[in-house]
């Protein structure tokens, strides 16, 4: 066991853990912080991705010992907390706008990937999507995903104050 | 109600609710899944009267309706919801659905494509009913004719004399009321509909967006234990001998329980119990555990294959499951067409891994649990703890995906089992490797067909022998009825001399439902087969299915509008080609083209998919269309890649990389054409998978002239 202090949206704090156990356990059952998704183990699926300093990473196969410095951000905090409420990010709004999610148990990881590739990409080609978007969804999401993601771009060039903050600037998000 | 003898036809009564709501209970036609293996017991019961979805007004004005359906994604939280608004005259933005409680004996099977269809006429009625006694009410309170006073959106209305009330000012007075007849309730006409049939946003998403949304992988209760499995590796194998020194060595490892098979649901396991996921998945790995799987030795799927192809010529073992007027019998051997197709196990991989929560006292046993069968759930554990049904209580939560897997008890008797064990609050977590491993997997067939020809090229005779491991004998080794098969599998089109059988080989092999069950075989064998009826017929696919669908307006039309909407007809460059397939999905339509690109080393890819879909009224148009979508990628995951392959009763895939699914970029263009009308709903959810695959199939025959007869299509 060792002590580990990370940085997990926004907030510094200290868990005591194996060094190998992955940052997906720490996430979920010592920090309670259940919206990111157990689905392969492996890095094969996507469900788990969280975002290391603004990079869409695969948590169920990173230990809690390799996350240093860098800062987590999860599902949580992708949506800007605010007086009256969360202010949703423009990819969550898109994800709605066009009725995304159907079980909706992958989608923490879609949604985390995609707000990654929009700060990397604010345009995305088909082609960037198919890149990026590797995580696997069981219910068939992938033509809304691809629609959502283009929509959110969209959203985001008309509102560039939305898109500074989308990701990256981890510090600025409640937990 | 009191002293008055229950009549059997009732379906709605009104409850007692504290507050001054006005609840009405309602029973929904009970139902088995339609799925073989759970069907047999029976399930009417002696009480008249079994509620099991419940509508309640508060003078808030909130309506609330409380039901059993599981939300697996297929959006039922969002329709059942849109049919009671919609004769209640609602308002839809005061409409929330909950889960029902759960010590109520109630009927709760989400499955079969039948959340809307087996609903709709009770829920309507339920809705009528009580916009019928919120109307009496207020016309009551007014001293008016009940018939001069209106309804809309949430409020009664007097034109008369201008006087309007909200449902919930009226919902005390309406509860002292009785309930009217339902059946001199008139209902709407369908084309007066505001709320059924618009595009409704669904009503869990935000939390799906958020990353709220409670699964039952999320469940947490204080002083829970998480457990992990070592499962053995062969289905039926055992624990032969155990070492847990260094399990129980790994920090947070508190238990470690030997588990012996449970026939049909479980091999020998060794479980560990942890403080938390990660130790208990430490404290497998830490094991040493030696097998015995001796049992399994025999079963492989190489040795099932060829038992299969020599047993598809065993007339004497044949089961006839449908037969009329005469068979083919090779008197024309230059009219007859025959072929054989073959289907592989498919696992289902469901996103979120099976898993399961119980805390079981010697008095309570209470679930949290994905499942699609919470009743079967509360009677597997009132079994095996030996509480009465009203001490065992089932708490659903979002399901990570259902598709048939989550009908099944096996991962609700581990957990309930280890909490009896360990004293303590139990959340089994599968992983994935458990998931593909140890499935109920859709049953593998080998199908072979023959027609012979009619002077117009149609089908006259035609036989359909289906040979397999039979899942009635996976569940039931005594069972009489191994056939997998009834009378749905003919061909939906009409053929005058049929023969359907089944030839039984031997099993070892855990079957299940599987997204659209039965049909994902029919589809793939009976339409590839078509296309070679076509092909012999000398006719255009599309046009010869529309010639057998002769007198059946509303399924001809599906196939010529996919047809058209996919440009049949029109030239494609070399190495493309379409494909049709079509599928009656007990009443729901659809027909669907794919476009395919074969390239020269063979290499297929999925252009576009093309699908027209008739399931009688749409409640609500984009779940209808994210459900086909859904149906789509589903079929062309299986379609093109799908296989679980056995050796000693040891399945060889573990994961996603070996075992493979449709990814985003390899997704092709979808396009979802509805037909619009008026008919009662049939299913949704499982209908656009039968199709897929032989759509798939038949174009890559129109691309290159190779016709595929065995799926996957494409070598994972």
């Amino acid at each position: 066991m060792g002590a580990f202090t990370l940085t997990v949206n926004g907030r510094r704090l200290t868990v005591d853990a194996a060094p190998d156990t992955p940052l997906l356990w720490v996430l979920r059952d010592r920090l309670r912080l259940t919206g990111t998704k157990f689905g392969c183990g492996a890095g094969l699926c996507g469900a788990c991705t969280v975002q290391l300093d603004g990079v869409p990473s695969r948590s169920c196969s990173i230990p809690v010992s390799a996350v240093g410095a860098r800062h987590v951000v999860t599902i949580e905090a992708l949506a800007r907390g605010g007086a009256t409420g969360p202010a949703l990010h423009p990819v969550q709004a898109a994800w709605i706008a066009e009725q995304v999610p159907q079980c909706g148990y992958c989608q923490s990881g879609q949604l985390m990937a995609a707000a990654a590739l929009l700060a990397a990409h604010p345009h995305p080609t088909d082609a960037q999507i198919d890149a990026a978007m590797t995580n696997i969804c069981r219910c068939g999401t992938y033509g809304r995903i691809r629609a959502a993601v283009h929509r959110a771009a969209r959203e985001m060039a008309e509102r560039p104050a939305t898109a500074r903050t989308a990701v990256g600037s981890d510090q600025e998000h409640r937990p | 109600m009191s002293g008055r003898e229950l009549d059997r036809r009732e379906f709605v009564r009104l409850s007692a609710a504290v507050g001054g709501a006005f609840l009405l209970a309602v029973a929904l036609p009970r139902r088995a899944l339609g799925m073989d293996d759970l069907v047999a017991r029976e399930r009417a019961r002696d009480d008249a009267f079994a509620p099991n979805l419940w509508l309640r007004i508060d003078p808030s004005g909130d309506v609330t309706i409380l039901s059993h359906k599981s939300e697996m994604g297929q959006g039922v939280w969002t329709a059942l919801p849109m049919i009671v608004a919609e004769e209640l005259d609602a308002d839809w933005d005061r409409v929330r659905i909950e889960r029902a409680p759960t010590t109520a004996d109630f009927d709760s099977a989400t499955g079969g494509s039948s959340s809307v269809s087996d609903s709709w006429d009770a829920l309507r009625k339920a809705g009528a009913v009580a916009r019928a006694m919120l109307v009496t009410a207020a016309a009551r309170q007014w001293n008016v004719p009940a018939q001069s006073c209106t309804t809309e959106r949430g409020v009664v209305a007097h034109a008369a004399s201008g006087r309007r009330a909200s449902y919930g000012s009226l919902a005390s007075a309406a509860a002292q009321l009785p309930v009217p007849d339902a059946s001199t309730v008139a209902l709407k006409d369908p084309r007066t509909f505001r709320i059924v049939g618009t595009e409704m946003p669904r009503r869990d998403l935000l939390a799906k967006v958020t990353g709220t949304a409670e699964f039952g992988i999320d469940v947490m209760l204080p002083n829970m234990l998480v457990a992990c499995v070592a499962r053995c590796p062969s289905f039926s194998g055992k624990v032969a001998r155990v070492d847990d020194a260094r399990a129980r060595a790994v920090p947070g490892v508190r238990h470690v329980i030997p588990l012996d098979p449970v026939p049909t649901q479980h091999p020998g396991r060794v479980a560990v119990l942890a403080d938390d996921t990660w130790a208990a998945l430490q404290g497998c790995r830490a094991l040493a555990i030696e097998w015995d799987t001796s049992v399994d030795a025999s079963v492989s799927t190489d040795a099932m294959w060829r038992a299969a192809r020599e047993a598809v010529s065993d007339d004497a073992h044949a089961l006839v499951v449908a037969a009329h007027g005469t068979p083919p019998n090779g008197a024309d051997p230059a009219r007859t067409v025959e072929a054989t197709y073959e289907l592989p196990f498919v696992a289902h991989a469901c996103m979120e891994p099976m898993n399961c929560t119980a805390w079981v006292t010697a008095d309570r046993a209470q679930l949290w649990a994905p499942t699609q069968f919470p009743e079967a759930a509360r009677e597997t554990v009132a079994g095996l703890t030996g509480l009465p049904l009203d001490k065992v209580d089932v708490h659903v939560t979002f399901l990570g995906g259902g598709f048939g897997r989550r009908a099944y008890q096996d991962f609700v008797i581990e957990a309930a089992d280890l909490s009896k064990r360990a004293g303590v609050p139990v959340k089994v977590v599968w992983t994935r490797e458990d998931d593909i491993q140890h499935d109920l997997y859709r049953p593998a067939q080998l199908q072979r067909l023959t027609a012979v020809l009619d002077s117009a090229g149609h089908p006259a005779m035609w036989t359909n022998r289906g040979v397999g491991m039979s899942q009635q004998r996976w569940w039931n080794p005594s069972t009489k009825t191994p056939q997998q098969r009834d009378g749905a599998d003919n061909p939906p089109y009409d053929i005058p001399n049929y023969r359907l059988d089944f030839v039984e080989i031997p099993g070892g092999v855990p079957m299940g439902a599987w997204r659209s069950v039965r049909h994902s075989h029919n589809g793939f064998c009976i339409e590839s087969f078509i296309d070679e009826c076509a092909l012999a017929a000398h006719t255009d696919p599309v046009a010869y299915r529309v010639a057998l669908l002769d007198g059946k307006p509303r399924q001809q039309a599906v196939v010529q509008l996919a047809a058209e909407r996919a440009h049949w007809g029109v030239p494609m460059p070399n190495g493309k080609g379409r494909g049709m397939a079509y599928f009656n999905y007990s009443g729901t339509y659809v027909a669907q083209v794919a476009e395919v690109t074969v390239a020269g080393d063979g290499a297929v890819h999925v252009d576009r998919m093309v699908c027209a879909f008739d399931c009688g009224t749409i409640v609500n148009p984009d779940t209808v269309r994210a459900q086909i979508e859904s149906a789509i990628v589903w079929g062309l995951s299986a379609a093109l890649y799908g296989e679980i392959t056995v050796t000693a009763g040891r399945v060889q895939q573990h994961n996603f990389d070996d075992f493979r699914v449709l990814r985003l970029a390899e997704t092709p263009p979808i396009e979802v054409y509805l037909v619009r009308n008026v008919e009662t709903p049939t299913g949704v959810g499982e209908p656009a998978v039968p199709p897929v695959a032989p759509a798939v199939a038949n174009a890559i025959f129109a691309a290159s002239g190779r016709r595929l007869r065995r799926l996957p299509l494409v070598k994972a």
